[in-house]
């Protein structure tokens, strides 16, 4: 039992590490190359999340030699094991301190993702509160939407209006999915506006969004206990959102209104009380992705700015090479990580 | 392989290529200097205390490796081993110490380093208080140097060290150098 649970620790410290290691490299390669990119800078993140839980059963099945003290003391570049083991003052600060940490870590995860989601996929509430938008209900809707569509070269999805309890717009369902967006915001918005959001919202269905959603939940489930997938994650929720944030200005060449639907997308969905926060669901997402709920007004914020003073965008040619060399680079760097 | 850009302009692999490749790897190499530094840190900061193993089966399964272990084992000498113990300075080295099979203490030790510069360290191993004879002896058909001479008390000291695959072996003994080259030449694996 003992020897299980030294090396549950010592795979957590780990992939821990290799995340660590992965991201700083990661975020050196972003300003070095001066990927500007959303979309670009999200494929890069993803390696924070995907290498860790690649590399190290990879490394195992491939040297299982890789866990025992020869290679440890002999091969290996840096031994985490005697880190963990290190005693100072009668006890194991650096064991201790990394449990402490796995442990916060972990606790986060559950009240601040894991619940919040399964709330959201167990209420059905909302669902039962869309109706269905005819035409004549609200012709500019659809209206933008055809428009934006066929910009966009994408077939316009089926729409639902949502009462004012539910979140402003997203999209809902992956497999058939539906735009829900409240009459609320719809009120609130005027043409340009509209278009920017609804473009925007097709964005997110064009990038699949959905699918991610999903993909990113069962990752994060595997890596429940580390802090770096954690702060890695939100960050790609950004990155998520400055892309079709991209996208929905090139679509529709307002940057202004569409910045200023944002604010008010947001707007609508604040709520009125804390209590009845609970539950709700992002600003502008899908609800897969309802885990990354962290949409605050300052993220909002730096979004609009971005779109009003928009980086300049240089592409940094042979992108998914770049992504291949780093990921092997790493692989040889981390394997000597034990 | 060639490229158009955003702005237009013609990009080809082979310009590209230092731009790519270059900063990862210098990244790299800082981390791995990084790294190098960090595992010398908690070395340094508690004593070099060698590790025991209850036998050779828990040592395999600590180590990750197999035990090198004579198939020749006289009746004389007593199985298992009485130590088995692994020091880290001033290299990777395991130990197996045998006693006889009248009780007497260390008639047999074999250390086994990993690393490929292990014949720089058999002295560490175990050496003689006087130097008779050094010789080079066929074995496994590699070259191996036994030494002869005399270990503490006057006792015979005769020991014979060669690369036998991932790992430099080292056999000490106060017994024959022909029984000595029998055990050494028997080793698995
Ligand atoms: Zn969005």
């Amino acid at each position: 039992m003992a020897a299980f649970t030294a090396d549950v620790t010592g795979y957590m410290a780990a992939t821990v590490f290799y995340s660590l290691v992965t991201a700083l490299v990661v975020e050196a390669l972003i300003r070095i190359w001066a990927i500007h990119r959303p979309s670009t800078r999200f494929k890069f993140r993803l390696l924070v999340l995907f290498l860790p839980l690649l590399y190290w059963p990879a490394f195992l099945l491939t040297y299982p030699q890789r866990q025992g003290d020869v290679f440890r003391h002999g091969t290996a570049l840096l031994d985490l094991k005697q880190w963990l083991d290190l005693p100072v003052a009668g006890t194991m600060p650096f064991r201790y301190g990394l449990l402490l940490l796995l442990a916060s870590t972990t606790l986060l995860f559950l009240a601040q993702e894991l619940a919040p989601t399964l709330r959201t996929l167990l209420a059905r509430r909302h669902r039962q509160e869309r109706r269905r938008l005819e035409k004549r209900q609200h012709p500019g809707l659809h209206a933008a939407l055809a428009e934006v569509s066929q910009k966009m070269g994408r077939p316009a999805p089926q729409v639902l209006a949502a009462n004012r309890q539910a979140p402003a717009v997203y999209i809902a369902g992956a497999a058939n999915p539906t735009l829900v967006i409240s009459s609320h915001l719809l009120e609130a918005l005027d043409g340009n506006e509209l278009r920017g959001v609804l473009a925007h919202e097709l964005a997110h269905l064009r990038r699949r969004d959905s699918w991610w959603g999903w993909v990113l939940l069962v990752i994060r489930v595997l890596m429940f206990y580390n802090p770096v997938a954690l702060l890695v994650s939100r960050q790609l929720v950004q990155d998520n959102e400055q892309a079709c944030d991209d996208v929905a200005v090139s679509a529709t060449g307002q940057p202004l209104a569409f910045a200023a639907g944002l604010i008010k997308a947001f707007q609508a969905e604040k709520p009125e009380s804390p209590a009845k926060a609970q539950g709700r669901s992002g600003d502008l997402r899908s609800r897969a992705s309802a885990m990354y709920d962290h949409a605050s007004l300052s993220t909002v914020k730096r979004r609009a700015a971005r779109l009003l003073n928009p980086p300049p965008i240089e592409d940094s040619p042979y992108e998914n090479i770049r992504l291949v060399v780093v990921s092997s680079m790493l692989a040889v760097l981390l394997f000597f990580v034990a | 392989m060639s490229k158009q850009d955003a702005t237009g302009r013609k990009t080809s692999f082979g310009k590209e290529a230092p731009g790519i490749l270059l900063p990862p790897a210098l990244l790299m190499g800082f981390a791995a200097l990084l790294f190098h530094l960090l595992n010398l840190v908690p070395a340094s900061l508690q004593p070099a205390q060698a590790r025991t193993y209850e036998s050779i089966e828990a040592a395999e399964r600590a180590l990750g490796v197999k035990i090198s272990v004579p198939a020749y084992f006289p009746d004389y000498l007593r199985w298992p081993p009485t130590r088995i113990a692994l020091q880290r300075k001033p290299t990777l080295m395991l130990s197996l110490v045998f006693s006889a099979a009248d009780g007497a203490e260390g008639v047999l030790s074999i250390h086994q380093v990993f690393s490929p510069a292990g014949e720089k360290y058999y002295r560490e191993a175990a050496k003689p208080e006087v130097l008779l004879g050094e010789l080079t002896v066929p074995l496994d058909g590699r070259e191996a140097t036994l030494i002869i001479g005399k270990g503490a008390g006057g006792a015979p000291f005769n020991q014979v060290h060669w690369r036998k695959g991932d790992r430099y072996l080292i056999i000490t003994t106060l017994y024959p150098p022909e029984e000595l080259l029998k055990i050494a030449g028997s080793m698995k694996p």
